[in-house]
């Protein structure tokens, strides 16, 4: 505990509006906020109430903890928690600044409806009846009209709170349409990845994977891989932290990135790389490592799919009974409920094809070779190995050099660290925004499965929590919500076709029992996964129910296939995290309402909205399991501060669905209704028992006053956990990976069955291409260059555009918060001087950027850190546009935002990413733009607004 | 008397920025006003061969503090009982000789108050040696010590104690002010450069 007198002593003065502002509404809930008080005699005697609260930051998706002070109710002072396991107190800008940002002038307290037209930025405060009303009304209208998928949803972008309650009230009401500035462009990849070749965890290294190398109780690793993860801008407390008490271990880090990042700069050996020529890199690792034998043998022939056969059709690998059809598998489930397939490969005993059964090592009839081609049927088949192998075959050191940029001597030291050492490969985002996605993240996944860094101390990845250990065969759903339950459609890897027909069939049994045609309901389901844009191209934008971007804005223009009606938009500002901002804001206008969910105003507010509904900043914001767990700790996530009428988002959302239907007279008008309870409520009240339960207490209202009590932690060694495919299950056999062959996929067999059928998402129904063909999505990491390209000559473009983040924004989030705009008032344009010489800028001095779609501005920062040749630029809008002291209000996202040079137009095949870095630019020397704030005092209206209802009640309370 | 300072680990600095935000919001400070500032040092060389480092620089607790022999009022002052440099607001008239008489420029001038502020090592936090400064609670990389450098066991003291003396350095003092804050920056990462 704090010495609270002096803290509050210090700050009584700029604090005596706020107390005033707060007493006013004494009688709410400020009477009775919890938590411990420590007021000292003179504290006493002022009658100020001081308290500290528990609860955990969501400026990023971290959830570092934090200590929360109020006076009087009014939040005055955030820090970090000493006891989080990692951050030791740790606080980044994003966290801190949540004090302006609850208070911001600009955090909209009631719901609002618009008067006048669209971008006229004028408003009327309504009551949320009336705001429930209007959206239900709304909403009906379109679904009565144009039917269900005419409403379209939003997530994603930043300042959402998670995607499950989208998804889930999409489920309810059978709205298909959902895009997201993240999602394809944003870990959906590496989600795919992770579940397809280990039935589990990626190696993505922010966030709650690829952990072991901040494992400082039996420390193992000896080098880690940041492939393009700028963790301490992305994780900017936590992963920062974790990273420089593990390079203060002794841990080496090799860097790949084409900036020189704060990890680059600390790296052992960096890795300059031309923007977006990773896949050259990665073939380049995949050559060395197979020519020169650092792969583990052992690891590959027993516990990956690399020696199978491949059918060279189908690509998929040949089963022993395709081969000997009277092949008894002893493997095999005699209850046909796990699925333990057998195989085919190239016996080295034999020298022949033999069936290759799923055992121990020790217990194999066979001993498969990894890299071959043999005769199977009449047929030459590659192993999946050889694949791979063929795949890499021609990138040389000297070639990989060559295209990568990097010295061979670089590369080779780089590659010789990471084989011979323990280690792994630690991913960031950036390969989602592009064509690359599916390579890169297959690619990197597929050389730690090849170099057997898989589930042992000392590598990335590892599956670490004390669930991840089994007592039957793996098995894998895509996501935790119950498809297959109640629709009976989608199927669970590690179940044979009959356990998943039945339970598919049991499903529609239930809703025939219920008095409701099962059939029919699981095909309007299916009808309704189909109906997502671009799927039938893309078929993995199921995985996060999302649609590809472009077919979705021509929707919007054209009405085809079908009218896009009502928006409901739940992120924050999508003209700045996505391209075609124009494009977009065309196809937008063509919506008859748009609803727009946030606890601030954005450009897309002021360009698109009819009606804003007002959420909650995560002081608000109580939870359980959203966003509440960082590496071993769950923290109850505590509503400190409530102001106005600012609501839940997961009420919000299941409060709309109610009135929807009571809009279209009764539950059954729409796809399923209690489907949105997997995820939302209706009242805080309906949830807490849940809440309770997970955290073991009797009374979730009552244990969140005293939140610091309750953290669930595990305990690191349980924490920790390997060899888990090894330990023996029921049927004898070792656990394996929640796979389709209950090993390593690095040859992704997901992937391949993915583009012919949609599989698993429709299961047992087909999503195939466009024409009914299957479709081929690549199973192993292949050479690909991003259409734009640094290797073109372009008289016209001469400049390569990347990205990269800064610890100071998070997505869309905190372009109004005074502290952080002083700071970087305007998105840097990195650039190398010699460059900036050539074309006579000087650091600091407005330039602008074009490419072939589009062109914004930028303050140029002239840095050796990038590459002649090279810019670098953040994402960035500005609030200030539509300040009413503006003369022409603006959304403010035209002036300088990157996207409006990027392209959604060609997409990586598998995930529909988008480019929204990776392409040629020009750049020019120019002038300051209307309408933005550089100086610190410019932000004075952005500055905490204290004289507000401080700590009401929540709107929606339990009939 | 205790020599009472911050220690800047660069090794574990990420240039975040949180020292900043965190010193802002406890100090309560204007927009425009800053007790600290993180000076990207580099990248020096060439692409890409290439090196650069952040400096986090706040008041120094100078031992020769120019401050405060400039001042004409004595509102720059060493504080008998802690030995810091201070100001004492109410004596300054805002003549800002001080502003330029520090060599680091880490003073600032509050037009609306009218007087000089500077970082106070976060007093109503560290006085009673419970707490620790602001930007040292939250700082991201745990790269900010607070301490007396003359007893062994302080924060700054352990720190220090764990690097050889070619990684730690302090400020230039091109008159002599004996800067207290020390930086560790070990050369494996980058060279110190020499800026005052
Ligand atoms: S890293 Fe993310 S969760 Fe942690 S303090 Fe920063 S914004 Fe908050
Ligand atoms: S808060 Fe810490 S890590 Fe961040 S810039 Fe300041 S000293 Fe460096
Ligand atoms: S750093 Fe500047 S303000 Fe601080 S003691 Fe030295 S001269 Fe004075
Ligand atoms: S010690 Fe306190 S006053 Fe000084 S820079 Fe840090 S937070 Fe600011």
């Amino acid at each position: 505990m704090g010495d609270m007198k002096s803290v509050a002593l210090w700050r009584r003065k700029s604090l005596s509006k706020l107390s005033h502002a707060a007493s006013g509404l004494a009688g709410l809930e400020l009477a009775e906020k919890p938590a411990l008080v420590e007021a000292d005699e003179e504290f006493a005697t002022s009658g100020v109430k001081l308290e500290k609260h528990h609860t955990c930051c969501h400026g990023c998706y971290n959830n570092c903890p934090v200590w929360v002070y109020t006076e009087d109710g009014v939040a005055v002072k955030i820090e970090g928690d000493y006891d989080g396991t990692l951050t030791k107190g740790a606080l980044c800008t994003k966290a801190l600044n949540q004090l302006h940002l609850v208070y911001s002038p600009r955090h909209i307290l009631h719901p609002m409806k618009r008067i006048g037209v669209r971008g006229g930025n004028e408003w009327e405060t309504i009551s949320w009846d009336e705001a429930l009303n209007l959206a239900g009304e709304q909403m009906a209208l379109a679904t009565k009209k144009y039917g269900p998928y005419s409403i379209m949803v939003g997530a994603g972008g930043g300042g959402t709170y998670g995607n499950v309650f989208q998804r889930v009230t999409q489920d309810a009401i059978g709205a298909p349409v959902c895009i997201s500035g993240g999602g394809c462009q944003c870990y959906l990849p590496a989600d795919c990845a992770g579940q397809w070749m280990r039935g589990g965890s990626n190696n993505r290294h922010e966030g709650n994977n690829a952990r072991e190398m901040w494992n400082a109780w039996n420390p193992a690793m000896e080098c880690v891989v940041l492939w393009g993860a700028q963790t301490s801008a992305s994780g900017a407390a936590y992963a920062a932290r974790a990273n420089a008490d593990m390079r203060e271990r002794g841990v080496k880090t090799i860097v790949v990135d084409p900036y020189f990042t704060e990890e680059a700069a600390k790296a052992d050996i960096w890795l300059p790389i031309r923007p977006m020529a990773d896949i050259a890199m990665l073939l380049g690792w995949f050559r060395y490592i197979i020519a020169n034998k650092l792969y583990d043998e052992q690891f590959c022939k027993y516990w990956t799919n690399y020696p199978f056969l491949i059918d060279p059709d189908t690509r998929l690998p040949i089963k022993a009974e395709e081969v000997w059809p009277d092949y008894v598998n002893p493997s095999a489930d005699p209850n046909d409920v796990y699925d333990t397939p057998a195989y085919v490969c190239f016996d080295a005993r034999t020298n022949s094809i033999q069936p290759f059964p799923y055992t121990l090592p020790e217990n194999s009839p066979v001993d498969p070779v990894v890299f071959c081609e043999a005769e199977v049927n009449g047929r030459m088949c590659k192993t999946g190995g050889q694949i791979q192998w063929e795949a890499c075959q021609e990138w040389t050191l000297e070639k990989t050099a060559e295209v990568t940029w990097v010295d061979a001597d670089t590369i080779e030291r780089a590659v010789r660290l990471y084989a011979t050492t323990l280690s792994g490969i630690g991913t960031g985002q950036f390969a989602d925004m592009s064509e690359l996605s599916s390579n890169f993240i297959f690619g990197t996944m597929a050389l730690d499965m090849l170099c057997g860094k898989v589930d042992k101390p000392g590598v990335v990845l590892t599956e670490q929590k004390p669930e991840s250990r089994h007592t039957t065969r793996p098995t894998h759903f895509w996501c935790g919500r119950p498809y297959q339950e109640t629709f009976g459609v989608g199927w669970t890897v590690g179940l044979t076709k009959n356990e998943n027909l039945r339970r598919s069939k049991a499903a529609v049994e239930r809703w025939n029992e219920k008095g409701v045609d099962g059939l029919a309901k699981q095909k309007e389901f299916v009808a309704y996964q189909m109906a997502r844009l671009g799927s039938d191209h893309h078929k993995a934008v199921h995985q996060w129910q999302l649609n590809e971007l472009a077919p979705v804005r021509k929707a919007l223009l054209v009405g085809e296939p079908y009218k896009i009606s009502v928006r409901w938009e739940q992120s924050g500002n999508k003209y700045c995290v996505m391209s075609s901002g124009e494009e977009w804001n065309k196809a937008y206008s063509t919506i008859d309402f748009c609803i727009h969910q946030q606890p601030h105003m954005t450009s897309t507010t002021f360009e698109d909205a009819d009606l804003f509904l007002p959420t909650q900043e995560w002081l608000e914001f109580e939870h359980a399991t959203e966003m509440t767990t960082q590496f071993n700790q769950t923290y109850m996530r505590k509503q400190v501060v409530h102001l106005g009428e600012t609501i839940d988002p997961f009420i919000l959302v299941t409060q709309m669905v109610d009135k929807l239907c009571e809009k279209l007279g009764g539950d059954d008008k729409v796809l399923c209704r209690d489907f949105q309870f997997n995820g939302t409520y209706r009242t805080k009240e309906d949830i807490y028992p849940q809440w309770a339960e997970m955290f073991g207490v009797d009374d979730w209202a009552e244990a969140v006053k005293h939140s610091e009590d309750h953290t669930l932690t595990v305990p690191i060694d349980e924490l920790y956990q390997f060899y888990q495919y090894l330990d023996i299950v029921d049927d004898g056999l070792p656990a394996g990976f929640a796979t389709l062959s209950r090993k390593c996929e690095p040859y992704v067999t997901m992937a391949v069955m993915n583009g012919h059928t949609g599989f698993p998402y429709n299961f047992p129904y087909e999503q195939t291409g466009p024409q009914g063909e299957w479709l081929e999505y690549d199973a192993v990491c292949t050479y690909r260059e991003q259409s734009e390209n640094m290797l073109q000559d372009d008289k016209e473009y001469p400049f390569y555009l990347t990205t990269g983040r800064v610890a100071h924004y998070h997505h869309t989030t905190l372009r109004n918060a005074p502290y952080s705009r002083e700071l970087m008032p305007v998105p840097d344009v990195r650039i190398n001087p010699r460059d900036a010489k050539r074309l006579g800028i000087n650091h600091g001095e407005w330039v602008e950027l074009s490419s072939r779609r589009g062109k914004t501005r930028g303050r140029a920062y002239l840095t050796e850190g990038v590459r002649p040749g090279v810019v670098m630029m953040e994402r960035f809008y500005f609030p200030e546009s539509y300040d009413g002291s503006q003369k022409n209000p603006t959304g403010g996202w035209r002036q300088c935002n990157v996207n409006l040079m990027a392209r959604d137009d060609v997409v990586n095949p598998t995930f529909a990413s988008a480019s929204w870095r990776g392409y040629r630019v020009n750049v020019v020397k120019s002038e300051k733009p209307e309408g933005v704030w550089t100086e610190p005092e410019e932000f004075k209206p952005f500055m905490p607004d204290h004289n507000v209802e401080c700590n009401t009640q929540e709107v929606f309370h339990h009939a | 008397m205790p020599r009472n300072c911050l220690v800047i680990n660069l090794d574990r600095c990420t240039g975040c920025d949180s020292c900043i935000v965190s010193c802002k919001l406890e100090n309560s400070l204007p927009l425009g006003i800053f007790y600290n500032r993180v000076i990207q040092v580099g990248p020096t060389g060439q692409y890409p061969n290439i090196e650069r480092y952040n400096l986090p620089v706040q008041c120094q607790q100078c031992t020769h503090a120019r401050c405060v022999e400039v001042c004409p009022t004595g509102a720059s002052y060493r504080d008998e009982k802690t030995n810091i440099v201070l100001i004492d607001a109410s004596k300054c008239i805002g003549c800002q000789y001080c502003l330029y008489a520090c060599p680091y420029g880490v003073r600032s001038f509050d037009k609306d108050e009218g007087v000089v502020k500077k970082c106070t090592l976060c007093q109503h936090l560290t006085a009673k040696g419970k707490e620790k400064p602001a930007c040292v609670h939250n700082c991201p990389g745990g790269a900010r010590f607070y301490g007396d450098l003359d007893d062994p066991n302080s924060d700054v003291s352990r720190e220090l104690a764990k690097y050889p003396d070619e990684c730690i350095h302090t400020l230039g003092a091109p008159e002599g002010e004996e800067p207290l804050t020390r930086y560790i920056l070990s050369p494996k990462y980058a060279t110190w450069k020499e800026l005052v």
